[in-house]
C-alpha cells in the first residue's frame, strides 16, 4: 500500500513540482516584452515614487517592462559586482563620489551624441551638476538631482537663546553669509543646561567628523585639501586654511558646544531627532533631511531655517560642497539603446517632477527646480537653490579611490580630540599618506 | 569463493584495463574540449566584437558603408533593420539616433586551424600507457598503495595533456588576439581618415584603452593603463611602430598607431595626430589556464575513482555498497567542492593577481600582494588587534562553565535563566550590535545613565581607542557565553555521577571534585570549546561593521573587517585575498598549537 501511494501519488507530484520548478514564473508582461533593469539606492517612499516614474515610462512605451532593482544599503558592492560578472543593471544611478571608480574605467557610455534623440537640454541642468558628469565633450550620465550642504538652524533654539532679540530674526541676518565667529557665539550662546545637572540640554551643533561635511569649512576658510588638479594633498589638506579650519571645528568641541563624537563615518542617528525637539540649534546635512522635518514644519513645530557654511572672516563668503547623482548605462548593457532611451526619460522633467514629490533632492534642471521652489510658501527650496548656485562639486567626482582619501583625512582631528596630537602633525601626517594613496 | 563468484571476478578482471582505457580516454578528451571551447568562445567573441565595431564605424559621419564592409573584408552585408536578429550581427545607428538604422551581418571569420596534434600524441600515449599499467595490475594487483599509485599516475598523464593543450590553445588564441587588433587599428584609422575625433576613433576600435598623440594626458578619459601609457611613451621605437607589444605592469598589451586627420568643418576643433590603441592581450581575459588546470585535476580525480573501484567489480556486493555510500556523500562532496574549495583554491588565484573588480586586466604578481603586506602596518595592527580581541575567549569560557555548573538542576526558575543566556546565541548579531550601540553611546546611552546615577562619571565606552576593544570583548563574553554554557551543560551530563558520590564518600571537597572530576572529564569539551571559539574570534566582523566602523584611530579594526574594506571599499581584490590566506594560515596554526599543546599534556587523547 506504501509502496504504491509513494510510486502513484508522490513521485509524479514530486516530479511535477520539479518540473514547475525549472520554468520561469509567469508574469503579467506579455512574451515578446523587453525588461530594463534599473539599479538605485531608493527606499521606503522614495522608491514609491521611483516606481511611478518607472510606471509613466511602460505606459509611453508599451512591450518595455522596467524593473526597479534597489539596494539601499551596499549599493556599490551590489553594482559592481553585476557589471563584474557580466550581468549589469541596463541602467544605474551613478553617485557623484562614484563617478571616477565607473567612468575612467569604462563603464558608463558617453550619452552626449544621443542629447538630440533623448531631447535632453543641457542648457537647462544646473551647469556645476553638469559638468561633474561631463569628461571634455563627453556626458557620462544624466543629471537626476543634487544637494548642497548647508546649516539648518532651528530658530526656536535661537530664539529661547536670546540670539538677534527674539524669534531668531538673526537668522535672517545670517541667510547671506556669516563669519566662524558669528556662528560660534552662537552656538555658544545656545549651548544651555536647562536642568542643571553639569550636561547641556541644548547643544549649538554636532561636530562633523567626516570630510564631506567639513571640507566646506575648509574651502570657507580659502583653502582646499589637495591641489587643483587633484593629484597632491601636501600643502593643502596641511596648509594654513585647512588648519585654521580643523582648528576651529575642534574648538567648539572642546568648548562642549558639541555633544561627544561618536568617531564613526556613519552619523550620529540622535542628531536630527535632537535638532528637530530643540536639543541643538544648528544642523549640517543636505536636501535629504528635509522631508524629516517636513511634517513638523507643516504643523507648526519646528520653525526652520537654512543657511549657508560660515566662512572665515577672511573671506567674502562660504564655498558649500555639492553631492549629486545621475542615471548612467553601461556599456555591455543587454539593451544599449532602449537603456539609454530609459536613462533620458528618468532626466526628462516629466520624471524630476515625479520625483520632487520626494523631496529628497534639487531636481538638475534649472526651471524643474525653479518650480518646485514657486510652489513652496516656507521659502526653504528657494534657500537651497540660492545656497546651491555658491557651492562647488566634490572632489569624490574627478578624483579616483577618493573614499580612500575620505577614510585617512578623518584621523586629522580624530587624533587631535582622542589623543592631543597637535593638528600640524596630524594634518602632515595624513596628508604625506594621500599622496602616497594619489600617486598609485 | 563460488562457482559464480569466481566467474564475476574472471569478468571483472577482463574489463579492468577497458574500463581503465576508456575512463583515460574520455577524461583526456574531455580536457582538450575545454581548450577547444576556450577557443570556440574567443572566436565567437571576436565575431561579436567585429559586428560591433563595424556598427559604430556605421555610426561616423563621413563613413560609407563600403567602407563598413570592406573592413571587415566582404564578410559584413548591410541589411534592413527588419532582417536582423539572425546570426552574429549587430544594428547599426545613424549618429547619436535611438532607432536602428541597418542591421550588420558577419560571418565568422575562417581564422586559426591546426589540431592540437602534440596534446593528441600525448593524449593516446597516456591512455596506452594507462591501458598496460591497468592490464599489469591485473595479473598482480597490489593492495596496498594502489589508489595512491593510480592518482599519480593519472594526475601526470593529464598535467601533460593540459600543457600540451595549452600550448595549442595559446597560438590559436594569439593569432585570434592578433586579427582583432589588426581589424580595430584599421576601424580607427577609416574613422579617423572620416574626420572623426580621437575619442570617437577609439570607440569605433572597441578598444578598452586609447589615448592621444600625447600619451597618458591626465584629462582624457580614454587613458591606458598608466605603466602602459608610461611604457610607451618612454620607447620611441614603440611610439613611431604602427603595431607593437609591451608589457607593463604584468600585462601584456597589443598596440599600435593609428594617423588622424584634421576633422572637416563644424569639427574642425580635431586636430590632427596619432591616436594610440592597446588591448588587453587575450592572456589576462580569455586564457584558458584555469579552466584547463581545473579540467586537468577533475580528470585525475574522476579517473583515479574508476581506477580504485574497479578492482571492487570483483565482489559485486562491495561494490554496490560503496557506490551506494559514494551516492550518499555526493551531494555534500559536490557542495564542499563547488561552494568551499572551489572559492578556496580561487581567492589563492585571487591573490597572486592585481586584481580589482571591475578593471579587465588581472596581471599575475606572484607574492607581491603578500610581499606588500609584510610592510603594511595597518594589517599588523588588525591582526593584533585580532589577537586582543581572542583573548576574550577564555574569559568566557572561564564564566560559561561557571553558569553551566549553577544552572544544572531542572527547577524552573533554573530553565528560565539558561533561556535568558541562551538568547543571545539565537538573537542577530547586527541587531544585537545596533543595542548595545545605543547602550554604550557616550552621551545618551543606559551605561553611562546608570554610572552617573551613582557618580561616576560617563565613560567612553566606543569613542575612545584604550577602552572600545576591551567593550566589544565585553560584549563577545555576553553573545557567546549562552552557546558555550549549554555545549558544557552536554560535557557535565556525559560525567558519570557515582564519581562524584564516590569522591565525596572518599572525603573531597568541592573545589577537589571540580578540579579532580569535573575539569578532566570535561577535557574533550573544553577543547572543542576553545578552538571553535577562538577560530569564531578570529573571524569577528559584524560587531566592528555596525559598532565602531574599525575605530577609533583603528583601534577595534580587526582582520576581517580590514579585509572587507580592502576588497569592497578600495577594490583590491588581490590585497584583501592575499590577506585572507594570512588570516588562515594564523588561524591555523594558533589551533594546531591547541592541539599539540593539549597533545602534550594528554588531554586530547
Amino acid at each position: 500500500m506504501t509502496a504504491t501511494v509513494v510510486r502513484r501519488i508522490l513521485f509524479p507530484a514530486a516530479l511535477s513540482l520539479a518540473a514547475i520548478g525549472c520554468f520561469p514564473a509567469a508574469s503579467g508582461v506579455s512574451p515578446g516584452a523587453t525588461t530594463l533593469r534599473v539599479a538605485l539606492w531608493a527606499g521606503g517612499y522614495e522608491l514609491e515614487i521611483e516606481q511611478q516614474v518607472a510606471d509613466r515610462y511602460e505606459a509611453l512605451r508599451p512591450g518595455t517592462r522596467v524593473l526597479l532593482e534597489s539596494a539601499p544599503n551596499g549599493y556599490e558592492e551590489r553594482l559592481l559586482t553585476s557589471i563584474a560578472a557580466g550581468h549589469p543593471p541596463d541602467v544605474y544611478l551613478l553617485d557623484s563620489p562614484d563617478i571616477p571608480t565607473f567612468v575612467d574605467r569604462g563603464l558608463a557610455v558617453d550619452l552626449a551624441p544621443y542629447q538630440t534623440a533623448l531631447n535632453f537640454r543641457a542648457d537647462r541642468i544646473f551647469p556645476q551638476v553638469l559638468e561633474a558628469f561631463r569628461r571634455g565633450r563627453s556626458l557620462f550620465a544624466l543629471p537626476k538631482d543634487f544637494t548642497p550642504m548647508v546649516i539648518y538652524a532651528n530658530r526656536a533654539v535661537l530664539a529661547g537663546a536670546g540670539i538677534g532679540g527674539g524669534a531668531g530674526a538673526e537668522a535672517d541676518a545670517w541667510a547671506d553669509g556669516w563669519t566662524w565667529e558669528e556662528f560660534r557665539r552662537a552656538a555658544r550662546s545656545a549651548t544651555t543646561d536647562r536642568d542643571g545637572d553639569g550636561r547641556p540640554d541644548v547643544y549649538g551643533f554636532d561636530f562633523p567628523r567626516n570630510l564631506f561635511q567639513w571640507v566646506p569649512f575648509v574651502w570657507s576658510a580659502g583653502g582646499d585639501i589637495l591641489a587643483p588638479g587633484g593629484d597632491r594633498a601636501a600643502g593643502y589638506l596641511d596648509g594654513p586654511a585647512a588648519l585654521s579650519a580643523y582648528a576651529f571645528l575642534t574648538e567648539l568641541a572642546d568648548e562642549g558646544l558639541t555633544p561627544g563624537a561618536q568617531f564613526v563615518q556613519q552619523a550620529d542617528p540622535g542628531r536630527e531627532a535632537r535638532f528637530a525637539s530643540g536639543g541643538q540649534a544648528f544642523l549640517l546635512s543636505g536636501h535629504w533631511t528635509l522631508p524629516v522635518f517636513r511634517d513638523l514644519v507643516r504643523a507648526g513645530a519646528l520653525d526652520l531655517a537654512i543657511l549657508p557654511i560660515p566662512h572665515h572672516a577672511s573671506q567674502p563668503g562660504a564655498t558649500s560642497v555639492l553631492y549629486a547623482s545621475g542615471w548612467a548605462v553601461p556599456p555591455n548593457a543587454a539593451n544599449l539603446r532602449q537603456a539609454i532611451d530609459l536613462a533620458g526619460f528618468l532626466a526628462s522633467p516629466e520624471a524630476q517632477r515625479i520625483r520632487a514629490r520626494s523631496g529628497l533632492a534639487i531636481p538638475t534642471r534649472v526651471d524643474v527646480a525653479a518650480e518646485i521652489a514657486a510652489a513652496d510658501p516656507t521659502g526653504v527650496e528657494d534657500a537651497f537653490v540660492a545656497l546651491a548656485e555658491r557651492a562647488r562639486m566634490t572632489w569624490g567626482a574627478t578624483v579616483r579611490d577618493f573614499s580612500r582619501v575620505e577614510r585617512l583625512a578623518v584621523e586629522i582631528m580624530d587624533r587631535r580630540l582622542l589623543i592631543g596630537e597637535p593638528l600640524e602633525v596630524s594634518a602632515a601626517e595624513v596628508a604625506r599618506r594621500v599622496d602616497e594613496v594619489l600617486a598609485r | 569463493m563460488s562457482g559464480a563468484g569466481a566467474t564475476n571476478a574472471a569478468g571483472a578482471a577482463g574489463v579492468t584495463p577497458l574500463v581503465a582505457t576508456g575512463a583515460a580516454a574520455a577524461a583526456t578528451a574531455v580536457i582538450l574540449l575545454v581548450a577547444a571551447d576556450a577557443l570556440s568562445g574567443a572566436r565567437e567573441q571576436a565575431t561579436r566584437e567585429e559586428a560591433r565595431a563595424a556598427a559604430s564605424l556605421y555610426e561616423v559621419p563621413g563613413v560609407t558603408e563600403a567602407d563598413v564592409v570592406s573592413l571587415l573584408d566582404g564578410r559584413a552585408r548591410i541589411v534592413a533593420p527588419e532582417a536582423g536578429g539572425s546570426g552574429p550581427g549587430a544594428f547599426a545607428y545613424r549618429a547619436g539616433a535611438l532607432q536602428p538604422a541597418a542591421w550588420i551581418a558577419v560571418e565568422p571569420a575562417d581564422e586559426g586551424n591546426g589540431w592540437p596534434w602534440a596534446a593528441f600524441v600525448l593524449a593516446l600515449l597516456g591512455v596506452l600507457c594507462m591501458a598496460a599499467w591497468a592490464a599489469a595490475r591485473r595479473r598482480a594487483p597490489p593492495p596496498s598503495r594502489y589508489p595512491a599509485a593510480a592518482t599519480l599516475l593519472c594526475a601526470a598523464l593529464f598535467a601533460l595533456v593540459a600543457a600540451a593543450a595549452q600550448q595549442w590553445a595559446h597560438g590559436e588564441l594569439g593569432a585570434v588576439s592578433s586579427a582583432r587588433l589588426a581589424r580595430g587599428l584599421r576601424a580607427a584609422g577609416i574613422a579617423g581618415a572620416a574626420g572623426a575625433d580621437p575619442e570617437a576613433a577609439a570607440r569605433v576600435a572597441g578598444l578598452p584603452w586609447a589615448s592621444g598623440a600625447a600619451l597618458g594626458e591626465p584629462d582624457r578619459i580614454w587613458t591606458m593603463p598608466r605603466e602602459a601609457g608610461e611604457a610607451i611613451a618612454a620607447d620611441p621605437q614603440l611610439r613611431s611602430a604602427p603595431r607593437y607589444t609591451v608589457v607593463a605592469g604584468g600585462a601584456t598589451y597589443h598596440g599600435g598607431a593609428v594617423a588622424l586627420r584634421e576633422g572637416p568643418a563644424g569639427r574642425a576643433e580635431t586636430p590632427a595626430g596619432t591616436l594610440h590603441l592597446v588591448f588587453l592581450g587575450y592572456e589576462e581575459t580569455s586564457s584558458p589556464t584555469v579552466a584547463l588546470i581545473a579540467s586537468a585535476i577533475g580528470s585525475a580525480l574522476v579517473v583515479s575513482l574508476v581506477l580504485f573501484l574497479l578492482p571492487l567489480a570483483a565482489r559485486p556486493r562491495a561494490l554496490a555498497r560503496t557506490l551506494a555510500a559514494w551516492g550518499f556523500l555526493a551531494p555534500a562532496a559536490a557542495l564542499l567542492l563547488v561552494f568551499t574549495f572551489g572559492p578556496l583554491l580561487f581567492s589563492l588565484w585571487i591573490s597572486l593577481h592585481d586584481w580589482r573588480l571591475v578593471d579587465p586586466a588581472h596581471p599575475f604578481v606572484g607574492l607581491e600582494n603578500y610581499r606588500a603586506l609584510l610592510s603594511d602596518g595597518g594589517w599588523w595592527s588588525a591582526i593584533l588587534n585580532t589577537g586582543v580581541f581572542t583573548l576574550h575567549v577564555p574569559a568566557a569560557m572561564a564564566v560559561a562553565l561557571a553558569l553551566a555548573l549553577l544552572t544544572r538542576e531542572s527547577r524552573r526558575a533554573v530553565r528560565w535563566a539558561r533561556l535568558a543566556l541562551f538568547l543571545p546565541s539565537v538573537t542577530s548579531v547586527v541587531a544585537i550590535a545596533v543595542v548595545w550601540k545605543w547602550l554604550l553611546n557616550d552621551g545618551y546611552g543606559l551605561a553611562n545613565r546608570a554610572l552617573g546615577a551613582i557618580g561616576i562619571g560617563p565613560v567612553a565606552w566606543l569613542t575612545s581607542p584604550d577602552v572600545a576593544l576591551v567593550s566589544l570583548m565585553v560584549i563577545g563574553v555576553w553573545m557567546v557565553v549562552g552557546y558555550q554554557m549549554v555545549v558544557f551543560q552536554a560535557g557535565l551530563a556525559a560525567i558519570p555521577r557515582v564519581w562524584y558520590d564516590a569522591a565525596k564518600v572518599d572525603g573531597a571537597g568541592p573545589w577537589q571534585r571540580f578540579r579532580h572530576i569535573t575539569l578532566p572529564g570535561l577535557r574533550h569539551t573544553l577543547f572543542f570549546v576553545l578552538v571553535t571559539s577562538v577560530i569564531g574570534s578570529f573571524q569577528v566582523f559584524s560587531l566592528v561593521y555596525v559598532m565602531t566602523e574599525g575605530g577609533p584611530l583603528g583601534a577595534t579594526d580587526v582582520a576581517v573587517y580590514h579585509i572587507y574594506r580592502e576588497a569592497w571599499e578600495f577594490l583590491r581584490f588581490g590585497n584583501a585575498a592575499a590577506m585572507s590566506w594570512i588570516l588562515f594560515g594564523v588561524v591555523f596554526a594558533a589551533t594546531w598549537l591547541h592541539f599539540r599543546l593539549l597533545e602534550r599534556r594528554g588531554a586530547h587523547a
